[in-house]
């Protein structure tokens, strides 16, 4: 034991070499798993909150024909917005957040592999995003809808900075996610707990490492197609511009390349989440569990080839519709597969009722129905009728809201304890599901009926006596009662931080899977030991050797004795095998880094310059970007 | 010391039997910089199918010479980097360092060479798709081997005050195979340049 802190004084030195460095410049050059993880999923959930706000602004407007809360502008610019901030700015970063702080726990691996990476992708994120919102600032704001169809967003009808800070902006936090994935890919190659082969990864560490796959494939041409946008609207260049030999419909398939598998890649992980808060409520192996992985692979590749379902519209040939038709039923599949998991996993086991999940429940549920108006729209037929109209609306917020938004509410309440060391109330957990739960279906379904009674997506206003009014103001008024939902679950959230509020236990929910081994919240060395896992479900079964609840290993081999007790004063960690997880080399990581701080500033200022058509501010960026690259890419830890 | 003489790994048997962390964010990142580039291939691939002449009758395709010339000091720079693990791995540091310093010249100068081409060009970017796609396609490669040129200068510095050497050189061989890569994108984006064919696929 160690004198003053009762901790044994392994432990201590592990606390310390894992631990941030004091003060402010520490906590800006955080690096670990758990600060950078933490960081992604309370700004995102800010963000979320401003989304949300500019919904209700909308729904306002359009509560009665003939409203003038908001003018057209205004609302362009705020369902344009809405849409790029629940897509690009709460979504993925949120589910990258989760795995980033729940993966490395959930492998039993003390930090990410490449952790001034992890904070790069946070600074380009939270830069990227202060970017897009500071338009609002300076009157600029995007208006031309979350895809950006050309001509309209090229330089002849968008002709301000208005659309230039969406490009630049979506273009940095491309940037993040694909950082955030590169780290998780390398995460689940290499730092599983030994014994971990790739079958006994949680369902939710495989849905992140996905999803990160995707991202990898999916990102990139859409930064292609946004420099060659931004290229058209700065300098001129023809890439879009029909008159010019350019087709605007190149645009398109750039963007739903990226578009169509960014559903995806927002709904993967959250089934993901699902899934562990299935398991641990019904207290037995998810249904299927070997299924759901294969299902959720192959939709990860099925989702590549369903981009021109967004297209019908447009005059694409009638056998390439029927192709891209015939691809939109086969993802069915793999989605069935994983719902019938879902209900075999509710059905055998013995479910202890929580808000988490109520949430799981309500994603099947509104997911299902989000489905079957998908079947509907891939049909070319049906989809000419409904293209562009509040069908489509409908369609996709119980696509997005079912599968992604309802798991991530569960997650909070399910990892809560695991982040902050605080339990959400179940009593206020309940009541914002409630009223989260019926006031989405109040806003949303009607919607559907909007949509075949001929309203098109993102009027300002309509006439009265078109039958659409009774309609839209029941929608207005589900859209205030999920916003009185998300209230409440903010509250909930906010009060569980409050100075005397009940603190969680190590493992509150029974579960499965390694987070659930260690303090709640997870210490800065994240384990006392090395644990080696046995079985799909570690906590459950009597053979893995698990690192604080058994204590540490009486006879380690020496790397171990090295790793566990942190004698080097070094940050050192286990890297294993790829298929079978066997220990294979010992990696030194980096504790404390600005490099990545100053990577992301410096692209801000570069993207800056080139917003103002400032040239000398854009080479001030690009020398900093060199430099602080230089700075970081030095070799440094030995 | 492992195969791959990273700094910050070691193996813990006689050798490691996976790549060092370095080596996973490197082909990471080049998987995600190839599907950029393809990106743009699909980009000039498209908007050449939808045209009767490629280029349109009113431009004159220029020279190929100097992206060929750029493509093989491009290609002799990666070549000579790779020298330079070779013989690094071998301890022959100083002979790594002058290999190292033959692979940045090159990579410079085809840099140079193509920015140069660039300065020389008849028409504006803004003529037509054509040409926006020969500038555009054009800079990508060069900006790819300008990065590459930066990244073997960086780690010929590091060479020359002695933190990469015989047992610790990750970073050489990993700025050698992104010499490689940027010579594929490189000869890729100059292809979609200057050998697509002239009857585009709306003809």
């Amino acid at each position: 034991m160690s004198a003053g802190t009762g901790q044994p004084a392994d432990l201590q030195q592990l606390d310390h070499v894992w631990g941030p460095r004091p003060g402010f410049v520490g906590w800006l050059g955080q690096c670990n798993h758990k600060a950078v993880g933490r960081r992604f999923i309370f700004t995102a959930f800010a963000f979320l909150l401003v989304g949300g706000a500019m919904a209700l602004l909308m729904r306002t407007q359009l509560a009665v024909p003939a409203n003038d809360v908001l003018g057209p502008d205004a609302f362009n610019q705020l369902f344009t917005m809405h849409g790029t901030i629940m897509m690009f700015l709460f979504v993925v970063p949120m589910l990258e957040g989760f795995t980033i702080y729940v993966a490395p726990l959930s492998l039993g691996a003390r930090d990410m592999p490449m952790p001034r990476l992890n904070a790069l992708g946070y600074w380009v994120y939270l830069l990227g995003g202060l970017f897009l919102l500071s338009s609002f600032l300076v009157g600029a704001v995007p208006d031309s809808g979350w895809f950006a169809y050309v001509p309209l967003t090229g330089p002849d009808y968008s002709p301000g900075l208005n659309l230039d800070f969406w490009l630049l902006g979506v273009t940095m936090l491309e940037v993040a996610g694909i950082v955030g994935a590169i780290e998780v890919v390398t995460l689940v190659a290499r730092f599983r707990a030994p014994g971990m082969s790739i079958f006994r990864m949680p369902i939710f560490v495989w849905s992140g490492f996905i999803a990160s796959v995707m991202i990898l494939f999916a990102f990139p041409p859409l930064v292609a197609g946004t420099v060659l946008l931004e290229l058209d609207r700065k300098l001129g260049t023809v890439f879009y511009d029909a008159t010019a030999g350019g087709d605007p419909l190149l645009w398109q398939h750039l963007f739903w390349w990226f578009g169509h598998p960014e559903v995806y890649i927002q709904l993967i992980p959250a089934l993901g989440m699902a899934a562990a808060i299935a398991t641990a409520a019904a207290g037995r192996r998810m249904a299927g569990r070997t299924a759901v992985i294969t299902a959720l692979v192959a939709i990860g590749i099925l989702s590549f080839g369903l981009w021109v379902h967004h297209m019908y519209a447009t005059g694409i040939p009638l056998l390439a519709t029927s192709l891209f038709t015939a691809a939109s039923f086969m993802i069915a599949i793999p989605s069935g597969v994983i719902v019938m998991a879902f209900i075999g996993t509710m059905w055998w086991g013995r479910i202890r009722w929580s808000a988490a999940m109520l949430y799981v429940v309500a994603f099947v549920f509104v997911f299902v129905a989000g489905g079957i108006t998908g079947v509907m729209v891939a049909m070319v037929p049906f989809d000419w009728q409904a293209h562009d109209t509040y069908f489509i609306v409908a369609h996709f917020h119980y696509v997005l809201v079912g599968g992604s938004l309802f798991p991530i509410l569960g997650a909070l309440h399910f990892w809560m304890p695991k982040l902050t060391g605080r339990m959400l109330d179940e009593r206020l957990g309940v009541v914002a599901f409630a009223l989260n739960f019926v006031g989405f279906n109040l806003t949303f379904f009607p919607q559907h009926a909007l949509g075949l009674f001929g309203m098109p997506r993102r009027v300002w206003t309509y006439q009265e006596g078109l039958g659409w009014d009774g309609l839209n103001l029941v929608s207005t008024a589900g859209s205030y009662v999920m916003g009185l939902g998300m209230l409440v679950f903010t509250l909930a959230l906010l009060r569980a931080h409050l100075p005397g509020a009940p603190t969680a236990p190590d493992d509150p929910w029974g579960a499965d899977s390694l987070e659930w081994a260690t303090a709640s919240p997870a210490p800065n060395y994240n384990f006392r030991s090395t644990i080696r896992v046995r079985s799909p479900e570690p906590l459950w079964d009597r053979r893995s050797t698990l690192g604080d609840r058994d204590g540490p290993d009486p006879d380690p081999p020496e790397w171990q004795r090295r790793i566990d007790t942190a004698e080097s004063g070094l940050r050192q960690a286990v890297a294993t095998t790829g298929l079978d997880a066997r220990p294979d080399h010992i990696v030194t990581l980096p504790g404390h880094s600005l490099h990545p701080l100053w990577v992301s500033l410096s692209l801000a200022v570069l993207l800056v310059g080139v917003l103002v058509d400032a040239g000398v501010l854009a080479v001030v960026g690009l020398v900093g970007l060199v430099a602080a690259s230089a700075a970081w890419l030095w070799p440094g830890v030995e | 010391m492992a195969v791959w003489h990273s700094r910050t790994a070691h193996p813990i048997g006689e050798r490691a039997r996976t790549a060092a962390m370095g080596t996973w964010g490197l082909w990471l990142t080049l998987a995600v910089l190839a599907t950029f580039v393809a990106g743009l291939a699909a980009a000039a691939l498209y908007l050449h199918t939808g045209q009767q002449a490629w280029p349109p009758p009113d431009i004159r395709p220029p020279s190929g010479r100097p992206a060929a010339i750029a493509l093989a000091l491009t290609v002799l720079g990666a070549a000579a980097g790779d020298h330079a693990r070779r013989v690094m791995g071998r301890g022959g540091r100083r002979a790594a360092a002058v290999a190292l310093a033959t692979a940045t010249t090159a990579q410079s100068t085809g840099f140079v060479v193509l920015v140069a081409h660039l300065g020389t060009l008849p028409f504006h970017w803004g003529d037509h798709a054509y040409a926006s796609v020969y500038w555009v396609h054009t800079a990508f490669a060069a900006w790819f081997v300008g990065v590459s040129a930066l990244v073997l200068a960086a780690v010929l510095v590091q060479t020359l005050v002695g933190l990469v050497d015989p047992q610790r050189h990750l970073e050489l061989t990993n700025a050698a195979i992104h010499a490689w890569f940027a010579t594929a994108a490189g000869a890729v984006l100059l292809a979609l340049v200057h050998l697509l064919p002239t009857t585009g696929g709306g003809g």
